[in-house]
Parts: C-alpha cells; structure tokens; sequence
C-alpha cells in the first residue's frame, strides 16, 4: 500500500512502546491517525503528540478483550472517518505464568488480549475493511504485532503464555493473508526482537476478574540488541508500503530462528527414518 | 523413557479417534492405561477394548476446559495409581471460525479446550509427576497433541484458524515445557499429525450450551493425493516419540516440503529486513 497520505490508520496499544512507534511513523506519512488504548490518558497524550507535530489524531480509549467494546470502537471509526485503511493490532501484554494452578488468572488475561484481543479486531473489522473497500483507495492494510519470542527455542515455562500467543498470532495472521488475498487488504506480523518498551509493567492493567493489578520484574535482562520504539515503528511503515507477510526488526536473530525451524524439520527427516 | 511395563498412562481424548490409538500402543507395551474423555461412553468402550486385550484400563470423565474436574482427575489418578508416569493431552475439538462476530463462541469453546484444557492439565499433573519422579528416581512423559497445521504450511484461510491457533499455541508451549523439564527425567513431545482418520470433525456435538450449543460442521476436502492414516499409526508414532524422547513426533515425513517453504518464508524476511534497513 503506496498511498498513505490523508488515509485513516487505526493502531490499538498506540498509547506507548512499540504502538506509539507505528503512529509517529504513520503521522509522519501523512496519515490521520487513530490512538487507541486501554488507558485513555496515553491514547490522548500520543494523540496530542501527533497533533502537535502537525498531524490530524484522535484518542480513543478500548479495552481489546471486550468484544462489544471492539465492536463499538469499529463502528465508531467508520461512522467518523468514512473508514480505516490501516489496522494495527498492536495491543498486548506479558506476565509470568509459572508451572502450578496459581498462574490461570495470567494465563487467561494474555490470551484474553493477545489471542481473542486480535481475534474480536479482525472480526469487527475486516467485515466493514472490506465492504468499503471500493469507496476508498482500493488498499487497506492491517499490522499484527507479534514477536520474535514466539519462534526461538530454549526458553522454560514461565512466559509460555506469552510466547505460545504470539506463536498463535503468526499462524492467524499467516491465515488472513491468505483469507484476504486478492481483496485489497494487505497483512503484515510484525515481530520485534528486543525493544524498548513499558510490556513489562503490562501488570498494572490486569483486570479484577484476572486477579487485578499486579507488579512484574522481567526475568533477565532484555536478550540482544535493544532497539528504539520509532525504528519498529518504520519497520512497520516499510511492511506496509511493500506488503510484506513478516516485518522483521532484528535481522541479525536469524540463527536463533533457524535453530528452532531446522529442528523441526529435522524431525521429518526422522520420522521417514524410523517407520513406525 | 524406555521402561513402559506396568507403569501408568492417562490420556485425555482417549475415547476416539487419536486418542484411543495412543491408548492401544501404550496398553501393547504393558502399560496401565487410564482413558479419559469428555464422552462417558467413548471413554468406557475404549478401556473394556483394552482390558479385553488384556491390558489394566479403566475409564474417567474429563472435559479439560474445566480446571477444577481436570484437578479431581489428578486427586483420583493419585489415589488409583500413585499418580501418572505418561501423561498425554490429546483432548482436541475443531470447528469452523469464518470472519465476523458470529464466530466468537467458537473461538473461545477451541481455545477452552485445546489451549486450555493443556495448561489446566500442565498446571495439574506437571507437579505432581515432578514429585513423583524425585520419589521413585524414574522416568514420566507428556505428550501433547498439535497437528502439523500448528507448523508454518502455508495456504489456508482464516475459517478453521481459531484450531490452527490453538495447534500452533501447543507446539510453543510443549517446547517451553521441554525446556523447562530439561534434567529432570521428564521428556516431552508433541504430536504433530497430518491427516488421520478421526472424528475430530464431529467435535461440535460436543460444543456446551454457553458455547452455542452442539452444532455439525462439515470438513473442509481433504488435499488432493493426501496420505490418511490410521490413529493406531499416530499412536505407534506417539510411543516411539516417548521412547526416544523426541520433541516432534511427525506423522507424515511426506509433507516435510510444506513445512520447509513456510520456514524459508520466515528466515527469507530476515535476509529481506538486513537488505532493507529503516
């Protein structure tokens, strides 16, 4: 998607880190921008940000795991803006999640966010994506954010809820592309290495139901190249205008990737070597 | 693990299908094999089907989306049989998720089961069999069931992704596990079949009233010139996984081509990010 410029971009999770990287670098395009993000507060101050460097930008506050909130912040976009030509499914969270019963509440909030969270998005939506599509450019695009943490091996149990979500979110937005090619929309998982970001005071917004508010130390320090939210937001912008299925903003993790990938594979080579 | 003789295996989603494949092949290796299922019937029909070939089976019923039956599941496997040395998490549903709100209940019944009904059951069993590994000085084993749609094979849409979600979620977690266990005489797999003849596709008969309620589904068609197997092959593959301790237990080397063009797909975009720096 070439043309960006007066076009709408929605990003939820825009309010800081990596969703407040992908506005400047919408805004910087000329884009009017959407801020969305559970808290208000954030989504406004970017939003004034964006405004004060000369952009058009709104705030908006949504909580992803909340279908109908979803529902509503669609309808609201499209009835205010005509539509969104760029979705960014940005928002998500992190949290430990060790072996044993205690860790269900983080368990379900993650995938509460990161997994349905993306799903009640594509659902509200793609549907009105692609009924206006031909009102608007002919182009939309939409931005998932995963991570890198989902495709390395060697790491324990205790941020698999984490991890197993961005590797389910690779697999889905692997589908859409497929669901939508042909259509005019475009998609892109975008998958970050190492950044420098708030994810790990996520904590703060775990809701009642989940357990409520709770503070979470990062286990270790961040592995590798810590990178500046603006850069992934580029990556994103680049992903977008070339269409590209993965936006990679560490290159140089390639072996670790290839490490997990290769043995994988492997295993078909042993599997064809000792018939069962 | 090698040494299987008397030792104890659950498995969830025994009562058919996959399931009772791994079942069999456990119970052929003189295991004590407890069937659980969230259908009664199936899960007794399998375990009589064992114990008239002369294996120790019996029969629980389990609907693994709920922690708090897994969790009793757990107590009585302690109290029968002093715990659970393999403990295989097979329970699995499909169904279709087309784009639109209307799929949500769908979504949420898969994960429920699929991604949830493994973590209940790790958070549960996992534990226990650490304790009772330390106890004894033996060897335990999970397998946890994915499907090779939980790999990066390319070419599907978004109508069973909520499944393909779920598979690929599973393959992270048993990784992780693996990792995590690494050292303490726990091995764990993850079974990634291709297509096996099942009733998977007849999930829906089960899908709870909070959930939508039962509803059919009809299977997407197979692929042109596909190789299906049996579950009692998947089962033989899952037992020689737990033997060797292999992570991927892969069904069908065939599609190997598949997998591999998803991955170089991936590690291309990284020599395309170097190229393209931002």
């Amino acid at each position: 998607m070439q043309n960006l410029e007066g076009r709408v971009a929605l990003v939820i999770g825009g309010g800081g880190g990596i969703g407040r990287g992908i506005t400047l670098a919408l805004a910087g395009e000329g884009m009017r921008v959407v801020v969305a993000d559970i808290e208000a507060d954030s989504a406004g101050a970017v939003a004034a940000e964006l405004a004060a460097s000369g952009a058009e930008a709104s705030a908006e506050a949504v909580d992803v795991s909340d279908a109908a909130a979803v529902e509503a912040l669609a309808e609201h976009c499209f009835a205010r803006y005509g539509g969104v030509d760029v979705l960014c499914n940005n928002a998500g969270v992190v949290g430990p999640t060790r072996l044993g019963p205690a860790s269900l509440d983080n368990w379900r909030w993650i995938v509460d966010v990161n997994v349905l969270g993306v799903v009640h998005v594509i659902n509200a939506f793609v549907p009105r994506m692609l009924a206006r599509i031909g009102d608007r450019s002919g182009e939309a695009h939409i931005v998932t954010a995963s991570s890198i943490a989902g495709l390395i091996s060697g790491l324990g149990w205790e941020i698999s809820a984490y991890r197993a979500s961005q590797l389910a979110i690779v697999g889905m937005t692997r589908d859409l592309r497929n669901e939508l090619a042909g259509s005019g929309i475009g998609v892109t998982v975008l998958c970050p290495g190492a950044v420098a970001t708030r994810m790990w005071q996520a904590g703060r917004n775990r809701p009642a139901k989940h357990g409520g508010p709770e503070a979470y130390e990062r286990p270790g320090a961040l592995d590798g190249r810590v990178i500046d939210a603006l850069e992934v937001g580029r990556r994103a912008l680049h992903a977008i205008r070339e269409n590209e299925l993965y936006a990679m903003t560490h290159p140089e993790r390639r072996d670790v990737v290839e490490a997990a990938v290769r043995e994988q594979l492997d295993a078909f080579d042993r599997a064809a070597e000792t018939p069962v | 693990m090698r040494d299987l003789d008397g030792r104890v295996a659950l498995v969830s989603g025994g009562g058919s299908g996959i399931g009772r494949g791994i079942a069999i092949a456990l119970a052929g290796e003189g295991m004590r094999v407890v069937v659980a299922d969230v259908e009664r019937g199936a899960a007794g029909a399998v375990a009589a089907e064992l114990v008239a070939s002369g294996a120790e089976a019996s029969a629980e019923v389990v609907d693994v989306s709920d922690v708090a039956a897994v969790e009793a599941l757990a107590d009585r496997c302690d109290e029968r049989y002093g715990g659970v040395d393999v403990l295989c998490n097979n329970a699995g549903v499909v169904g279709q998720t087309p784009i639109g709100p209307d799929s949500l209940e769908s979504w949420r019944w898969i994960l429920d089961v699929n991604l949830f009904g493994v973590v209940h059951a790790i958070n549960t069993f996992v534990p226990r069999m650490r304790a009772r590994v330390a106890a004894s000085g033996g060897e335990a084993h999970i397998v946890n069931t994915s499907s090779l749609g939980g790999g990066l094979i390319a070419g599907d849409g978004w109508e069973i992704t909520a499944y393909r979600a779920s598979k690929f979620a599973i393959v992270g977690m048993s990784r992780d596990l693996r990792n995590e266990l690494a050292g303490s005489s726990i091995g764990v797999s993850v079974l990634c079949p291709g297509a096996v003849e099942t009733r998977i596709w007849q999930a829906g008969r089960n899908r709870p009233a909070e959930r939508g309620g039962p509803e059919t589904w009809e299977r997407p068609s197979r692929l042109e010139g596909e190789r299906v197997i049996g579950p009692l092959e998947a089962g033989r593959r899952a037992l020689h996984a737990i033997r060797e301790n292999e992570l991927y237990a892969i069904t069908h080397p065939e599609r190997k081509f598949q997998v591999a063009a998803g991955t170089q797909e991936l590690l291309d975009a990284f020599d395309q990010a170097a190229n393209t720096p931002v």
